[in-house]
């Protein structure tokens, strides 16, 4: 009877004490899976790359690296010479064409008073034509000295918005295209963080819940909301083709991991002493506004 | 309790730090039931060992993924 009882009771330790490592690790897995948490996280900030409106050499580079600027700041010029010299010429043009418009008023002032005997109709109404043309040449030339001008104002290249200048690559000397970027600049103010959150976690986020984000390698608490979650990401295995085709993969895995979708965090407050930088790693968890439904 | 736990500049999930000391705490409960001869009264010394281990990892773990 006794040596029953214990053989039952070695049967019953052992068994519960499984049993109990089975309910915390389902729930444990449960809950590793199913939190609103990410180990990946990127800080990010807007980036405005800078190109000339005109080509040419540099012949000033105003700014150093990972200098702080504000709206307005010359960063770099171009040559000047050449711009200067296209503005005196249309000017030249310009003047060239008022004269001729004058002239051709002067002659159609003549004709319009002369009588009938001298003049035929047909040459006041030419006369008459030919000052509506030297005016709208004249006009032509206008514009031409305002593109001038502008070219000679864009010449220098000022920053567009408050912000850091990062690695800077520019030198004086460099002959630099229009509309090709040479200078990238951070915008200040401008970081936000982006969550990658697993598929099947984003049922769990809502726009306006709190986020916190523990910087890589530091003690520092991020504070933030979520300000939008992505609406798309690109579908890996559908590639369209040149002639736009779809591209299906037709290797299909058993072990399906979750796609990661970006959630944009907007940065509330950044710890005293703490240097944010675009690129740092971090990552984030999402204070829940109502408790999770189990 | 922090999600992430940094180690001499490298960061990794706080799980792996509590692994390694529930393994050291396991290995000292063992030695200690085994002394006792407690063992004498579980049916699968084993099974037993790896449940207990499980429990111990948990709790702590729960307490971050709460």
């Amino acid at each position: 009877m006794k040596n029953t009882f214990f053989k039952i009771l070695r049967y019953l330790i052992t068994l519960s004490v499984v049993g109990l490592a089975l309910f915390l690790g389902f729930k444990l897995w449960n809950n590793y899976m199913n939190s609103s948490w990410t180990r990946d996280g990127r800080v990010r900030a807007e980036v405005v790359m800078i190109a000339p409106d005109v080509s040419g050499l540099v012949t000033n580079v105003a700014v150093i690296d990972n200098q702080f600027v504000k709206r307005g700041d010359l960063l770099f010029a171009i040559d000047k010479v050449r711009f200067e010299h296209a503005l005196a010429a249309a000017k030249a043009i310009s003047k060239l064409r008022k004269a001729e418009y004058e002239m051709k008023q002067n002659q159609y002032q003549r004709r319009a008073d002369l009588s009938d005997e001298v003049m035929s109709e047909e040459n006041r109404n030419d006369a008459q034509l030919e000052v509506a043309v030297a005016k709208a040449k004249y006009e032509e030339t206008l514009t031409q000295v305002e593109t001038a001008e502008l070219d000679l104002h864009r010449s220098e290249v000022k920053a567009p918005c408050d912000g850091w200048v990062s690695n800077l690559l520019m030198r004086k000397g460099d002959y630099i295209q229009r509309g090709e970027s040479h200078m990238a600049m951070i915008k200040k103010d401008s970081f936000w963080v982006y969550g990658y959150f697993e598929e099947n976690k984003l049922s769990l986020l809502h726009v306006g819940e709190e986020a916190r984000m523990n910087m890589l390698g530091t003690d520092y608490i991020v504070k933030g909301h979520i300000e939008s979650i992505a609406s798309g990401i690109s579908d890996r295995d559908n590639v369209t083709d040149q002639r736009l085709l779809a591209n299906v993969n037709p290797t299909f895995t058993w072990v399906r991991l979750a796609q990661r979708i970006p959630v944009r965090i907007h940065i509330d407050s950044v710890p005293k002493g703490f240097t944010i930088a675009a690129g740092m790693t971090c990552s984030v968890s999402i204070v829940q506004k109502e408790e999770k439904k189990l | 309790m922090p999600l992430d736990i940094t180690l001499y500049g490298v960061q990794m999930p706080t799980l792996l730090p509590i692994f390694v000391i529930v393994a050291i705490l396991q290995i000292t409960i063992d030695g200690i039931i085994a002394e006792t001869g407690l063992y004498r009264h579980v049916w699968h010394p084993g099974l037993f060992k790896v449940a207990l281990f499980v429990c111990f990892f948990t709790l702590p773990c729960l307490y971050i993924y709460h």
